[in-house]
């Protein structure tokens, strides 16, 4: 007789736990050694370390640069995030509209979202460059003198806004326009016969269809925009003056400038802490609606 | 005009919109590849330079100069070593997850998730410091088995998500003529799943080939791959635009490449194929 | 072949003996998802080199018990026998047995040719082995000129016929088959369930069959299993079943058009049994044995054993019954005919010959009834009384 066969659970197991343990030692064994970091006041310039309690954390709330940076950063994805929505969905809208979509506008459209986010830096910092770049030449002939886009704090700030649109607006156009060439076609011919118009059709039939399509890309880019590191970094390096700095940025700095693990890490944890609320709050709002709706 | 008439109009109009704001967004590509033959007094000229007489010369700098070619075969070296690591890795766990009744997958399936949301900011220093202490700091291994750490959970959803649209009835099937679960992996699952196989692949390599914050903290010197140099041209005090810009167009031509030729079986991927393409 | 095995035995026998068949038991099995229950606990015995059909609704537990024989599902409870072993904890593939499943499992990237080879290639049979035998499959399935081919390019019944070859060609003890014909057109069907009995006849291998479709079942089974809800309600043969159906699940689950329903009570008037139905009242036949109380009973009697006439000259052995005709469905040689009782209480279907019975919808008619047709069922129980 043959061997008794493995349980079915186990196997899975022997596949999935190569991955799994590797992804443990280097994701998770690091943020647990953060975790105790963030609980002691362990800097790389001074040696030795003590236990701080949540000391560490009360000095991360209490300092003024971390908490511009974090309103900063709110401000950043808020804008960022329901800009590139509109423009992204009104696109799809566009495309979708079309009886023929040409397929090389999509494998176009998908170029900026894919391009090297320093290289994504460098162009947009020699776009807006105040002497040479073909931004400010095109804004002064507009009227509005010479701009220094890079060095004018809220000027910068607009600069970071619009590359970043440029950057990831593809990714809402694309995945929306997946989801609407995705919807049946029944609801929106039994609308015509009914003799919705089209701006009723849009809001009463394709939103509501879309919902989940539309949570779906609104939290994955609010999960891509929090960790926004390269591009930012080459185009303004947080300045001037720290009026670029999001958490990524300052959280760098933190770490690797100064040199302060303790602090960097009860920064990385209150941004988790922060990242996880959001996520799971969308997720469950809009796990709702979708029921409500289908 | 007729109706007819108007409508068609009014669709070539469409069209023709739609076609300018590609045109937009391409805009930047095309003026950052026009610049990296722009002679120096063109580039910094304050008028922008539509036409121009084209030089090889910021080619010809960054290659003797900043020795981009070994810096090149550095990303290239970490790109294939970590798709192929990450896919290596990743396909079995995929393979369990969707055919196999492993204990509280749903929970997995999320913690996986979870790992995502988590910015690779926040791992740098105790990465940092481990790699220093296990002795892989400052080598092209390091940057492979760090950028493989943070692309699976994205191969693993992905192609988990590709996996279970292949119907269970081939691996039972299978099951009863003899093959075990191996035998099944490869001679069925893949296969069958080759689309899923090409996304990922493509999306893996690159996102390790743009990496840069690892990059730039792990490794230095030689082993540098190319974004971090970007990143060293434009804080120098005089930054030198050409070469720059060229060195932005080694980098990015081979992911526009590869984005654009092989771009439907990307849309899959953008979302972690949490919605079909 | 069969006396050699005693302790030894090997679930592989030698590839060239054809004719190798296994008995099939079920002791006690029973099949429980978590805390649902699909399978009450049942024994069922399937002799070797039959073949046996298992019917029943969706969800009656066919499905499951099939999949508990190839090895896909576990057995929760009870012992599952393959030629008198205990296979509860033996692996499919080595059970020896084969499936065809309802959408045939084909792998869509190999060829009919590797397609067919892929049993093979598991068992590390030579290659010149493996090209016989695939020559010779194709034969039998009539795709010899196919075999280059990919199943996208072949039609449904084609592919069926892949997913059949697939089955044989490794030569199991017990073929499985999980509904499937249920994607193929009328006529196609037809011809496979003739092609699929003949193949039976050819090899005589233990075949066992799940469908939902009973005419599938009544002509291709030796024996019948109808399910319902994770019970057995009858084993037998189609005729045995058709004729003298265990229960009213039973009776009205075979035959089409259904066997008609109405209750009815038995009583004792003055030394006679009589059978009391929609406003008839009928003395029961001599030599019945019939109980002395009153009894409740659900009457059964099939539309194709009626008769429609004004009257026939007075039978003890007829039971008659005024009804109404509602509507025609003419049939070709037969018509079914709707009728309602009097006070529209109930309503049944008679089927018979065009030619003999022309009747019009609103006249009324006399359904006559064989007594020796009629099937009584315990109102409470809802079981078969014989008398």
């Amino acid at each position: 007789m043959k061997a008794k066969a493995l349980k079915p659970g186990i196997v899975g197991g022997f596949f999935l736990g190569p991955a799994f343990c590797y992804l443990l030692l280097i994701i998770i064994y690091p943020m647990c050694y953060s975790l105790w970091a963030s609980f002691t006041d362990l800097r790389l310039t001074k040696p030795g370390w003590s236990f701080t309690g949540f000391g560490t954390y009360a000095s991360v709330l209490g300092n003024s640069v971390f908490r511009e940076s974090f309103v900063l950063t709110i401000i950043f994805l808020f804008c960022v995030v329901v800009i590139e929505f509109i423009l992204g969905f009104a696109l799809a809208y566009s495309l979708n509209r079309m009886r023929r979509t040409h397929p090389v506008m999509r494998s176009l459209l998908i170029l900026p979202l894919m391009a090297t986010p320093v290289t994504v830096g460098l162009i947009w910092k020699l776009m807006l460059n105040s002497n040479f770049g073909i931004i400010t030449m095109l804004t002064s002939k507009l009227g509005f003198g010479k701009l220094m886009w890079l060095s004018t704090p809220e000027l910068a700030m607009i600069s970071v806004f619009i590359m970043d649109c440029w950057h990831w607006m593809p990714f809402m156009f694309l995945v929306l326009l997946a989801g609407m060439d995705g919807l049946p076609k029944e609801p929106f011919e039994s609308a015509a016969v009914d003799g919705a118009g089209q701006w009723f059709t849009l809001f009463h039939v394709t939103i509501p269809l879309m919902r989940r399509v539309m949570a779906i890309t609104l939290i994955f880019r609010l999960m891509f925009a929090v960790a926004t590191f390269d591009s930012v970094f080459v185009l303004t390096k947080g300045g001037p003056a720290r009026a670029t700095d999001i958490i990524a940025l300052y959280l760098f700095r933190t770490a690797f400038r100064n040199m302060n693990i303790s602090f960097a890490s009860a920064v990385s944890y209150l941004l988790l802490i922060v990242i996880f609320t959001m996520v799971f709050t969308l997720f469950r709002r809009s796990m709702k609606n979708v029921s409500q709706t289908s | 005009m007729s109706r007819r008439q108007v409508k068609k109009l009014l669709e070539q109009l469409h069209i023709g919109i739609n076609w300018l704001i590609v045109a937009t967004f391409m805009f930047p590509l095309v003026w950052m590849f026009l610049g990296a033959f722009k002679k120096k007094t063109d580039l910094l000229s304050s008028d922008p330079a539509w036409f121009f007489a084209p030089t090889l010369d910021h080619w010809r700098f960054i290659f003797e100069n900043w020795h981009i070619g070994s810096h090149l075969l550095n990303s290239l070296i970490i790109s294939v070593g970590g798709t192929l690591f990450t896919l290596a890795l990743g396909l079995p766990a995929a393979y369990g997850l969707s055919r196999y009744p492993v204990w509280q997958k749903e929970a997995l399936v999320f913690d996986i998730l979870s790992l995502k949301m988590i910015p690779p900011v926040a791992t740098a220093v105790p990465l940092f410091m481990l790699s220093q202490k296990v002795g892989l700091y400052n080598s092209l291994t390091l940057l492979i088995m760090l950028n493989t750490a943070f692309q699976l959970p994205f191969v693993i959803l992905v192609m988990k998500s590709f996996l279970d649209e292949i119907p269970y009835e081939l691996d039972e099937s299978a099951q009863l003529d003899g093959y075990g679960a191996f035998s099944i992996l490869f001679r069925v699952i893949i296969p069958l799943s080759l689309p899923g196989l090409i996304c990922c692949t493509i999306f893996v390599f690159i996102f390790t080939w743009n990496e840069f914050l690892f990059a730039n903290v792990m490794v230095g010197g030689k082993l540098r791959p190319l974004p971090v140099i970007v990143g060293l041209a434009l804080t120098h005090r005089g930054i030198l635009w050409g070469p720059a810009l060229a060195l932005g167009v080694v980098i990015i031509l081979p992911v526009l490449i590869l984005s654009a030729s092989l771009f439907r079986y990307m849309v899959r991927g953008l979302t972690f194929g949490a919605i079909k393409g | 072949m069969r006396a050699g095995r005693e302790n030894q035995h090997s679930f592989r026998p030698a590839h060239r003996d054809i004719h190798i068949m296994a008995k099939v038991e079920f002791k006690a099995v029973e099949k429980k998802y978590g805390n649902v229950q699909a399978v009450w606990p049942l024994d069922l015995t399937i002799e070797s080199g039959e073949f046996i059909v298992l019917l029943g609704p969706s969800g009656c537990g066919k499905t499951t018990l099939l999949r508990m024989i190839a090895g896909l599902e576990e057995v929760t409870a009870g012992d599952l026998l393959i030629d008198d072993i205990s296979v509860n904890d033996v692996p499919p593939k080595d059970r020896n047995v084969s499936m065809v499943f309802q959408n045939y499992a084909l792998y869509p990237h190999l060829s009919v040719a590797k397609n067919l080879a892929f049993p093979l290639k598991a068992r590390r049979i030579d290659k010149a082995e493996i090209e016989r035998r695939v020559s010779e499959i194709a034969e039998i399935i009539g795709l010899k000129e196919f075999l280059h081919r990919y199943p996208k390019q072949l039609s449904g019944g084609q592919r069926q016929r892949v997913a059949l070859g697939r089955a044989m060609i490794r030569n199991p003890i017990v073929f499985l088959f999980d509904e499937p014909l249920s994607n193929l057109d009328a006529s196609l069907r037809e011809e496979m369930r003739s092609e699929l009995i003949q193949l039976h006849a050819r090899l005589g291998k233990t075949t066992i069959y799940v469908t939902h479709d009973q005419i599938e079942a009544m002509t291709m089974a030796q024996k019948i299993v109808l399910m319902k809800n994770g019970h057995i309600e009858q084993v037998a043969t189609p005729r045995k079943i058709y004729e003298r159906s265990a229960n009213v699940f039973v009776g009205g689950f075979i035959g089409s058009p259904k066997m008609n329903f109405v209750s009815a009570r038995i009583e004792k008037v003055n030394d006679v049994h009589v059978l009391y139905v929609a406003d008839a009242a009928t003395p029961l036949p001599k030599g019945w044995k019939l109980p002395e109380k009153i009894l409740s009973v659900i009457l059964g009697f099939r539309p194709q054993e009626t008769r429609l006439q004004n009257d026939e000259p007075s039978d003890l052995h007829v039971l008659k019954i005024p009804m109404i005709v509602r509507s025609l469905q003419p049939l070709g040689h037969d018509v079914l005919i709707d009728l309602g009782s009097k006070d529209d209480t109930w309503t049944s279907v008679a089927q018979t010959s065009w030619k003999k019975n022309s009747v019009s919808v609103g006249s009324e008619v006399l359904v006559h009834i064989n007594f020796s047709e009629l099937h009584f069922f315990d109102a409470q129980s809802k079981k078969r009384i014989n008398f």
